[in-house]
């Protein structure tokens, strides 16, 4: 049998594991001066963090490059295709108090993986950087499937204000297929909602999140029919396009083109800030947006302030959106997916040429007819 | 003179040597080769330093013409992209597939196997002799230390 070795610059990140050790984004060890570099147009007010344990995580998601069983080493894989470095997590926390000294940070945001010791140590990390940084806001990314009511109390006593949940398929077929039983995973559809309903409950209105990935396989009906849902039951949803992840199971599936991208990001816009009404929107037979209806001023405020276009993230303490992820799920060269900041004019003609909302809008339609 | 300068970003060490000429502005480094005649052309630290961890580079094939500022390829750091434009005119007579393949290492090893391309230079007298020299090198240094910090490029 051929004998496998972890090569000798990665043994070490082999024992530096949780609560000890974080993972950070590479945006955020930028914005704390942990590793060099910039961010293109943007900055990164969110430090995210990323429970790191040798075997990765226990779930088998398709698309995720943490995913138990993606080929090779934990260590050698991507989350979100840049690499996420590790560091003491007493390290990131002095960071963390020397950066809020000088200016704000906006948000920190721990995320768990599927593992034993995932609650315990999302309390110590929790713990170490409040106190050193005790104003900064804190943000628990949580494995519904690990959680029960006393877990997530425990969350919130801990200091967390928001809770958010991957529940990424837009609908109980894609979540199984992507995550669930399909994939020999562990998690369960119904389980999160439970989880999710419990969290919105304890932490209150649009203090819960769920991230929802454009481009599993679900169709525009499934994921506006979500958006009404959350609308309704006033919890956060979070868009992330489908990228995908050299060496996962869904590394050859194509990223959603552009223009549907932007039609479901302005629609999940209507939805949440003027009430659009789902008798605006027909679908045709493959459940994909055929007509939109909804007045010229409403298309032309919301378009022109560039924010269904933005990335979808948690606020900082004064309400303002901090978790920008810039370039989390597409490369700086490529055209924007979300936009880390607010476009500006010329962003805002460029996502208009993108979008060719003239297809759907009822009124180019009935003009067209 | 010490045959490098060296220079700090926050406590991380960086080293610019002085046995190689480099662009103005765009913090490319040229090292001629008296044997061929040939020209290597790679990033510096500090131009390295402002762009972070390089995700991605591609480069102009073999057999490319490039005057001098026009592009030797792209370099895509984790969250920014970076121009990489020729220092010099001439031919590109080969290029490090090796850095293609592990952009890492670009950064990690700067003046050595992170080498981008060879140039066969076709007025390398007289473009050299706009570049940076060894007696400009340490003025040079700190004056782009300054710039960076002022445009916030780096810490």
């Amino acid at each position: 049998m051929a004998k496998v070795t972890i090569p000798a610059d990665q043994q070490a990140e082999h024992f530096q594991i949780s609560p000890d050790y974080v993972r950070i984004s590479m945006a955020a060890a930028i914005e704390l001066g942990l590793k060099p570099g910039r961010i293109e147009r943007s900055a990164c007010d969110c430090i995210n963090l990323l429970q790191n344990y040798p075997e990765g995580c226990y779930a088998n998601c398709t698309y995720c490059g943490l995913a138990r069983e993606r080929p090779g080493m934990p260590e050698d894989n991507t989350f979100i295709r840049v690499g996420w470095p590790l560091y003491s997590t007493d390290l990131i926390a002095e960071k963390i108090a020397e950066r809020e000294a000088k200016k704000e940070v906006g948000r920190v945001c721990v995320s768990q993986v599927q593992d034993h010791r995932a609650n315990a140590d999302m309390m110590e990390i929790v713990r170490r950087v409040h106190e050193k940084a005790p104003q900064v806001p804190i943000a628990a990314l949580v494995s519904a499937t690990l959680l029960n009511e006393a877990k997530l109390l425990e969350i919130r006593d801990a200091g967390v204000d928001i809770i958010g949940i991957g529940l990424d398929g837009a609908t109980e077929e894609i979540f199984d297929e992507a995550r669930g039983k399909k994939t020999r995973g562990p998690h369960k559809w119904d389980y999160h909602w439970e989880i999710i309903r419990m969290a919105r409950k304890m932490f209150g209105p649009m203090n819960v999140n769920c991230h929802v990935i454009v481009g599993l396989g679900e169709t525009d009906r499934d994921l506006f029919n979500l958006f009404f849902q959350l609308r309704e039951e006033q919890i956060a949803g979070y868009l992330f396009a489908f990228n995908p992840e050299p060496g996962t199971a869904t590394q050859d599936l194509p990223r959603q083109p552009l223009d549907r991208h932007r039609r479901v990001q302005l629609v999940k816009y209507l939805i949440e800030n003027y009430e659009l009404s789902p008798a605006a929107i027909t679908y045709n037979e493959a459940g994909g947006l055929s007509k939109l209806d909804a007045p010229e001023t409403m298309l032309d405020e919301a378009i022109n302030s560039g924010l269904p276009f933005m990335t979808n993230g948690c606020p900082d303490r004064h309400g303002v959106m901090a978790c920008n992820r810039p370039y989390g799920s597409y490369r700086p060269s490529e055209e924007y997916r979300d936009y880390p900041f607010v476009p500006n004019a010329e962003d805002v003609t460029i996502i208009r040429g993108q979008m060719r909302l003239d297809e759907v809008w009822a009124k180019s339609i009935s003009a067209a007819q | 003179m010490s045959n490098t300068q060296e220079f700090k970003i926050g406590t991380d060490l960086y080293s610019i040597p002085a046995d190689r000429f480099y662009g103005r502005e765009n913090h490319m480094w040229a090292s001629f080769d008296h044997v061929t005649g040939n020209v290597t052309i790679g990033m510096d630290a500090l131009g390295l330093a402002a762009l972070g961890d390089l995700a991605y580079v591609s480069l102009q094939p073999a057999g490319t013409k490039v005057e001098r500022g026009e592009s030797l390829g792209t370099l895509e750091a984790a969250k920014m992209t970076g121009d990489l434009t020729s220092p010099i005119s001439g031919e590109i007579v080969e290029r490090n597939d090796l850095t293609v393949r592990n952009p890492a290492l670009v950064n990690q090893e700067t003046y050595t196997n992170g080498w981008l391309v060879v140039i066969k230079p076709s007025n390398w007298e007289n473009e050299s002799a706009q570049m940076v020299n060894v007696d400009e090198l340490p003025a040079w240094v700190d004056s782009e230390l300054k710039r960076y910090r002022q445009q916030g490029w780096i810490d």
